[in-house]
């Protein structure tokens, strides 16, 4: 008598769900699919099969059972499932201290990854799962794609095995290597590799490219067909970019000892600076935390400011800032009022972007952020 | 608005649109003018006329230009510009040709490539692929309307059907999809109108018509466009036909990401029944993206999801990049053009200041150019004799009034040209009092002028040619820099210390080197020669020099023309004999060189000379920067500050006109706004609203007792409604 009859007997009238369940969940090594979405009225034995089922079924560090009810909060839940995995009950022998402490789903991607030691599927499962539409709204849509998160797409390794793979085999093509010396190749293969792992993964150079550049790459690998274009700017423009950046990384209150014009206010913002860096260190610092937004008036005067010359503010500028707006260099954060100067906005380059562009003006924009690095 | 304050205190413009139509003041000044010699007043009636038949051009010199000149003038303004307009849209339309064709061959490619290579190489990709072009078309959104329609239209010609996507039109996949439709239906049917049998016509609109009054399919559908693609397949004679169906995402910034998401999931899904069975090759709808990128390629990664990017197979493709674009347009229309209106110093570097440090937008720089060019034949009561060949100087000068003559005499550049002469009295006296014998000399300042022209953009060019041979890169400019350098020296680029370096270097080259440059300059001379007899000569001079650069170079054949080392000079006596062979010819050589750069130098002195130099450059140079910033770089928050301090400056009320002292006073009959703007800079940082209200009372009860015969509360109500009104503006 095998398993699923067992259970059929213990629980009659549900052989059926138990022998689907059963077959889905497979061999511990067998990858399931990625969702199993169990449903019915209450006190039908949902929760009671399932608990027999992977209690028999798979060892206790391999699935974790979550009550939804009882772990009503992200960390709780995330804590309470990694404790599961990793083995570990909180007690009073070790303090009542969980595995790790997780709060969000990055770190909980991250922390499985870590206690994922072996090949065998891990199972979340979550009881009275109606609860998680109470949690925070991204919960839900991140828990389902938790596959993606944590493992490889198997179409994109088929697709660089699929690029890769005659690039490996060219040394055998040519008979410059036996198809047995694995070594050799390898080693020859692995310039592509890093190659592919940039560029392929994020699709700058696209499969027709590959195929054509594949033996020029091997020759000259920072070719100028290959790597990025850079973006061309108006000089004013630049200027604005970098207003927009320190608008939205610096606190407001700090634009009269960055901004004004003497030598005084700038000494006495570097002796400050030092100090508010070892003070704030409690809070987290705006770099971590991302842009903020600011009224365009405020970036108008940074902007002002810090152009080397003087200029007449004219309409292009403002032409400039709603074209900037529309390449999503600028992010409006106010809703669509087509007054300007209402607008409030933040910034959407990255640091190395900016300071790309305060190179190409001369610009040193470390000496104008405030706590960053 | 007198009217308007009279019959109500309280009501008062709030907002308006003033059009200022030129003529008025004219119509004054002409009554004003006492002789009317020359003035044609048959019925006095025909100023408005003008307006619309001239361009709104008027009479100048008081009004009373003659209106054959003022009809010349309109004419001339008319062929310069559409001139110059031609010269620029054929630039623009060539800039990027390159890039173009190689986009269009892209797309006839596209499908072909793929199932090529992947059969050579076994390749079995996972994913099924659209090919996707990325264009790079630069940060400046305006101009890329045109720049895509272009493109678009080079691809239906070559028998693609094409759907230019902008978000503008694209909120939602429904009317996304249904757009696309359309434009590509309709591409297609007018390609195979221009190129197919009538037959073949009849059956196309029998299946559009049936497609269209579709009981059956909607228009957004895209079983539609499969339906009608497998239509076309059949029906074409040829079986593998290389049309594709080219989707072009032109503003690829400004689209929800969700959006583009879906499409490219749809073009991937969506395959045509039929066409499968029939033949191998076509899987599915042939369609090819066309994705113009403002900013760089990091964008799509971050606004494409991967699994999205996983299905584009793409190529990147940039366009011309700004400073190259603005190097060749400065070239083309403004150092090149020997005829056409230049810019003068100030206006040249405004227009290029602008474009580089402010838009990069080739589309405001032309008109600019153009409001520069109407602005020199709509003031200058001259500009009828710019740019006019020896014949038509001849019928012109007729036309020349007495007051026109004045006009020459009060040009500055004519004053340069008296004092020039002042030692020959005799011919100075006859210069300013002798018409005559002044308007004979016109034709020769006019010619002179065009010369001048021509052989300055030669010597320029050659400048240009030499810094671009020399070893140096810090030696190198950009051309639109070199030519503001031209303009800023007013003693002639050849006395600026950049060419005296340029012409140093040349001494030291040797003169292999130097020949090449002569070829070159010999070369690009005789393109632009146009039959000038003076010309000709420096050409076979040029010649000259290359032959014997060249005789020299073989006599030395063997020998290098670099010097050799001293040990190698060591080595031994044959090659001591060639040395000493070489001393000579080394001696020819530097005295060939010195000729060769002593013509540059004398070259360079005669013809890179400034325009304020030559007499009457005035008809030519224009000068009036003022305008074009006034007409071009709005200043909304000045604007802003002047008609609510000064409402009078834009309003021109009456009120306030007669009383120029009172600027600061706060007038009860100003627009509610100006009031309590005026009032809100009296107060201090915050404001007590009821005050605000109070003082704001007090100035319109200052023009004087509000009528009583109404109730007490409604006026009261009124008056806070204005004032409510005036806040929340």
């Amino acid at each position: 008598m095998n398993f699923a009859q067992e259970l059929a007997l213990l629980y009659p009238g549900r052989s059926s769900q138990i022998s689907t369940l059963i077959e889905l969940i497979g061999q511990p090594t067998d990858a399931s699919p990625p969702v199993i979405f169990v449903y019915g009225h209450s006190s039908l034995g949902k929760t009671t099969i399932i608990k027999h089922i992977f209690t028999q079924l798979l060892s206790a560090t391999h699935y974790a059972f979550i009550n939804c009810v009882e772990r009503h909060t992200e960390s709780l839940l995330f804590e309470h499932a990694l404790n599961q995995f990793a083995g570990i009950t909180p007690s009073f022998e070790n303090d009542f201290c969980n595995w790790v402490k997780c709060g969000d789903i990055n770190e909980f991607v991250v922390r499985l990854r870590e206690c994922w030691t072996d090949d065998n599927a891990r199972y979340l499962i979550l009881d009275r799962a109606e609860r998680l539409r109470d949690m925070s709204p991204t919960l839900l849509p991140a828990l389902l794609n938790l596959p993606a998160l944590s493992c490889k797409d198997l179409k994109e390794l088929r697709y660089l095995a699929s690029l890769l793979f005659p690039v490996y085999l060219l040394p055998v093509k040519e008979g410059t290597a036996k198809r047995s010396e694995h070594g050799k190749l390898a080693k020859n293969i692995q310039q592509y590799f890093k190659l592919a792992m940039d560029k392929l993964y994020l699709r700058d150079i696209s499969s027709s490219e590959w195929i054509k550049h594949a033996s020029e790459i091997e020759n000259n690998q920072n070719d100028q067909s290959l790597t990025s274009q850079r973006m061309e700017v108006p000089y004013y423009t630049k200027f604005l970019l970098i207003a927009a950046f320190l608008a939205s990384y610096n606190p407001p209150r700090l634009d009269q000892r960055y901004f004004v014009k003497s030598n005084e206010g700038r000494i006495t913002r570097r002796k400050r600076k030092n100090n508010k860096t070892a003070k704030s260190n409690g809070k987290p610092r705006q770099q971590l935390l991302g842009p903020k937004s600011f009224p365009i008036e405020r970036m108008l005067a940074i902007f002002y400011s810090i152009l080397p010359e003087k200029i007449e503010g004219t309409v292009d500028i403002h032409m400039q800032i709603s074209s900037l707006i529309t390449l999503r260099l600028l992010i409006r954060t106010t809703s669509t009022i087509e007054r300007l100067e209402t607008v409030k906005c933040k910034t959407n380059v990255s640091y190395d972007f900016i300071k790309q562009v305060s190179k190409s003006v001369r610009f040193e924009i470390d000496q104008y952020l405030y706590d960053f690095n | 608005m007198s009217e308007i304050q009279a019959r109500d205190p309280f009501d008062s413009v709030t907002k308006g649109c003033f059009v200022i139509l030129p003529g008025e003041p004219v119509e004054f000044k002409k009554s004003a003018s006492k002789a009317g010699m020359y003035s044609h007043k048959d019925d006095g009636t025909y100023y408005n006329p003008y307006h619309r038949e001239y361009f709104g051009f008027q009479r100048l010199i008081d009004g009373t230009e003659s209106v054959e000149t003022l009809k010349l003038r309109v004419k001339e303004y008319e062929r310069t510009w559409s001139e110059m307009k031609n010269r620029i849209d054929s630039l623009l339309a060539n800039i990027n040709k390159f890039s173009i064709e190689n986009i269009v061959n892209f797309v006839t490619t596209a499908y072909n490539d793929v199932h090529d290579i992947s059969n050579l190489q076994n390749l079995n990709l996972p994913y099924c692929e659209l090919p996707t072009a990325l264009v790079f078309a630069g940060v400046n959104i305006p101009d890329h309307d045109v720049l895509f329609k272009q493109i678009a239209c080079t691809l239906q010609r070559n028998g693609h059907a094409v759907a230019t996507l902008r978000s503008a039109d694209c909120s939602n996949l429904k009317n996304t999809i249904s757009h696309m439709i359309e434009q590509l239906m309709n591409t297609q049917k007018d390609y195979e109108k221009d190129d197919d049998d009538d037959e073949e016509i009849d059956g196309k609109i029998v299946f559009f018509k049936r497609a269209k009054c579709g009981s059956r399919l909607s228009k957004y559908d895209m079983q539609l466009l499969a339906g009608w693609y497998e239509h076309i397949c059949q029906t074409t004679s040829c079986s593998n036909n290389g049309s594709r169906l080219v989707v072009i995402i032109q503003d690829f910034e400004c689209f929800d990401p969700k959006l583009l998401e879906d499409l490219n999931n749809l073009f991937i899904i969506i395959i045509p029944p039929s066409i499968v069975e029939n033949s191998e090759y076509r899987e599915r709808l042939p369609i090819v993206f066309l994705i113009g990128i403002a900013t760089i390629i990091e964008i799509l990664h971050d606004t494409l999801p991967k699994s999205t990017l996983s299905l584009l197979r793409m190529e990147k493709f940039s366009l011309l990049q700004p400073h190259q674009c603005f190097n060749l347009l400065v070239n083309e229309v403004i150092i090149e053009e020997s005829k056409g209106i230049k810019l003068g110093l100030a206006p040249f570097k405004y227009l290029t200041d602008t474009y580089l440090l402010l838009n990069y937008s080739i589309s405001s720089y032309v008109s600019k150019l153009q409001y520069a060019v109407m602005h020199h034949y709509y003031a200058n009561p001259l500009s009828f004799l710019s740019n006019i060949n020896r014949e038509e100087a001849q019928a012109r000068l007729r036309l020349l009034t007495d007051e026109h003559l004045e006009i020459i005499r009060m040009q500055a550049s004519f004053r340069k040209f008296v004092e020039a002469r002042l030692p020959n009295y005799q011919e100075v006296v006859k210069l300013l009092k002798d018409n005559n014998y002044l308007k004979s000399l016109i034709p020769g300042f006019i010619e002179e002028m065009q010369l001048y022209q021509k052989k300055f953009s030669i010597a320029f060019n050659f400048i240009y040619i030499i810094q671009n041979s020399l070893n140096e890169p810090s030696m190198r400019k950009q051309k639109y820099y070199l030519y503001l350098m031209a303009l800023q020296e007013t003693n002639g680029l050849c006395e600026s210390d950049y060419v005296k370096s340029v012409v140093l270097h040349l001494r030291k080259l040797n003169c292999m080197k130097l020949r090449e440059i002569v070829i070159a300059c010999k070369e690009y001379m005789s393109q632009r020669v146009d039959g000038i007899v003076e010309l000709m000569e420096t050409i076979s001079l040029l010649e000259g020099f290359a032959e014997k650069l060249g005789s020299n170079d073989a006599n030395m054949s063997g020998l290098e023309c670099e010097p050799l080392s001293i040990g190698e000079r060591l080595v031994s006596r044959s090659r001591a004999k060639m040395m000493r062979n070489k001393a000579n010819s080394t001696n020819d050589d530097t005295k060939l060189s010195k000729d060769v750069v002593g013509f540059f130098e004398g070259f360079f002195r005669d013809n890179l000379r400034h325009y304020s130099s030559i007499p009457l450059h005035e008809l030519t140079y224009y000068d009036a920067v003022n305008l074009l910033k006034k007409a071009f770089n709005a200043q909304p928050r000045e604007a802003l500050q002047t008609a609510l301090g000064q409402p009078s400056h834009y309003i021109r009320c009456d009120c306030c006109l007669e009383d120029q002292s009172a600027l600061d006073e706060i007038l009860p009959t100003q627009n509610d706004t100006c009031i309590l703007y005026k009032l809100y800079l009296e107060f201090g940082r915050l404001i007590n609203l009821y005050d605000w209200f109070v003082a704001f009372k007090h100035v319109l009860d200052k023009a004087g007792p509000i009528e009583m015969n109404e109730a007490q509360y409604p006026l009261r109500n009124r008056l806070m409604l204005n004032f409510v009104a005036g806040v929340i503006l």
